[in-house]
């Protein structure tokens, strides 16, 4: 009776962290997704800013929007540690490579400026096509603080370039952006604020 | 008639610049070279542990977990007409017979940045050796072991004999030292004790630390393995259009 009980009980502990672990691990999947959601949802806007189909003033209203994926919208802050020391950070960067330099290191700009120019590219039409996002390969959340977290995703981005109807630039750029997560615990449960980093761009080649 | 015609033509006409008009956008991104490349420093990890696999490799052949580990090697470099090609499938077979994993909390792997800087405004190159650290429960960071380069290497412009701190410099409270460091910098070597050494990593910190270096970004990035006994492997980024392409081993050495 004893040993039935004890084994019961032990059932029971099993079960319970079972239980602990599936949800962790169920987690970490979760934010992954959602991380990659987030950059989609950057990849779309990106593709619409460009589009010359689209008024100025839409693709305006567009970079905005996409301006508030981003840590601090894109914009340069100061980060305060403990005794008073503060650390100027600049905004958000976006790497950018090209075919008609390929001996040169990426480009930075920032994203503020790169979103501005995506809107005034001299082309009569543009195309731009990045990964679908079940196959932005996400890496490993890394912890780096209590309930903060990074991780990166990386998709491939192919740009066309028209004029008068026909393509006179094409690349294809592998591009990886930091992603940073943040869980808060709230009455309704836990909330996950997904700020997107710099965007870095390892490799340009003709499509 | 003649009318009737000049309206065909003009429909005609019109219907084939309306198609020239439409651009025809194709699908421009390759989901089969996509889904082959190891696009993460993470995804080398899974592949490597077997915990994710090549999407051309078939799972239901015997020695698809090999075969896993071999796909890793960098095909340029380990042909299989190579004679580092049998090295090659030796480390898979251990890798898969032993079940040996890499984790990323491990000491035994280090990270080679090859950096683009500005000394003042000088370009100037140099590499920087990282290391995982922990910082807590399953936290982790990056840190710099050591940082190389020529820039690092301090040497005197000459050297003289006749470049000194006089004998007697105590006793005029030592005020030539106000000399040697204002007249000529680099010439400062010759004043220091020959069984001091400077170390290179220092000089990075330093140089830095006083804003006179800034790092403008990393050229070039491999990461080196020392986690299967016997064996030090190095993988870098191979970019192209093949089913063999990204981080991959390009360099092989049995201890």
């Amino acid at each position: 009776m004893k040993t039935k009980l004890l084994l019961t009980v032990l059932l029971l502990i099993g079960i319970a962290h079972l239980g602990v672990a599936q949800s962790n691990f169920v987690n970490n999947e979760k934010l992954k997704l959602r991380a990659a959601q987030k950059v989609k949802e950057m990849t779309d806007n990106v593709a619409r800013i460009a589009d010359k189909n689209r008024s100025v003033s839409a693709r305006q209203y567009l970079r905005t929007k996409t301006l508030v994926l981003f840590i601090n919208k894109g914009e340069a802050f100061k980060e305060v540690y403990d005794g008073g020391f503060e650390i100027q950070r600049e905004g958000v960067v976006m790497e950018t490579t090209s075919l008609r330099c390929t001996t040169c290191d990426p480009k930075k700009t920032l994203m503020t400026k790169y979103l501005t120019n995506l809107i005034n590219l001299n082309y009569s039409q543009v195309k731009i096509e990045s990964t679908d996002v079940a196959s932005m390969e996400v890496s490993n959340l890394q912890k780096i603080n209590d309930n903060e977290y990074v991780c990166v995703v990386y998709f491939d981005q192919a740009f066309v370039g028209y004029r008068d109807g026909r393509p006179v630039y094409k690349d294809i750029t592998r591009k990886s952006v930091e992603v940073h997560i943040v869980v808060e615990e709230t009455i309704d449960g836990k909330e996950y604020i997904i700020r997107l980093g710099d965007v870095h761009a390892s490799d340009t080649r003709a499509n | 008639m003649k009318l009737k015609m000049l309206l065909i033509a003009i429909t005609l006409i019109g219907m084939a610049n309306y198609s020239s008009a439409q651009i025809v956008y194709e699908k421009l991104l390759n989901d089969k070279l996509y889904h082959a490349r190891v696009k993460l420093v993470d995804e080398f990890f899974n592949r490597f542990n077997l915990k994710e696999y090549h999407p051309s490799l078939d799972t239901t052949l015997e020695s698809f977990k090999t075969d896993n580990i071999i796909v890793l090697f960098d095909y340029e470099s380990f042909k299989q007409d190579n004679h580092l090609f049998p090295m090659a499938v030796e480390f898979a077979k251990k890798i898969v017979n032993s079940k040996i994993n890499i984790n990323y909390s491990d000491t035994s792997w280090t990270a080679i940045a090859k950096c683009k800087g500005r000394l003042r405004n000088t370009s100037v190159d140099f590499t920087l050796f990282l290391k995982v650290e922990p910082r807590g429960k399953d936290m982790y960071k990056w840190i710099i072991t050591r940082a190389e380069g020529e820039i690092f290497d301090l040497k005197p412009e000459f050297s003289d004999q006749r470049l000194m701190i006089l004998p007697t410099a105590h006793e005029t409270n030592f005020m030539q030292l106000s000399r040697i460091t204002q007249e000529k910098d680099n010439v400062i070597l010759n004043y220091k004790d020959k069984n001091v050494n400077t170390d290179p990593t220092s000089v990075f910190f330093s140089l830095v630390h006083y804003g006179l270096l800034d790092i403008t970004g990393v050229i070039d990035l491999q990461f080196e393995f020392r986690q299967v006994p016997g064996y030090v492997f190095t993988i870098k980024n191979i970019d192209r259009e093949h089913l063999n392409a990204g981080w991959l081993i390009y360099k092989l050495v049995k201890k």
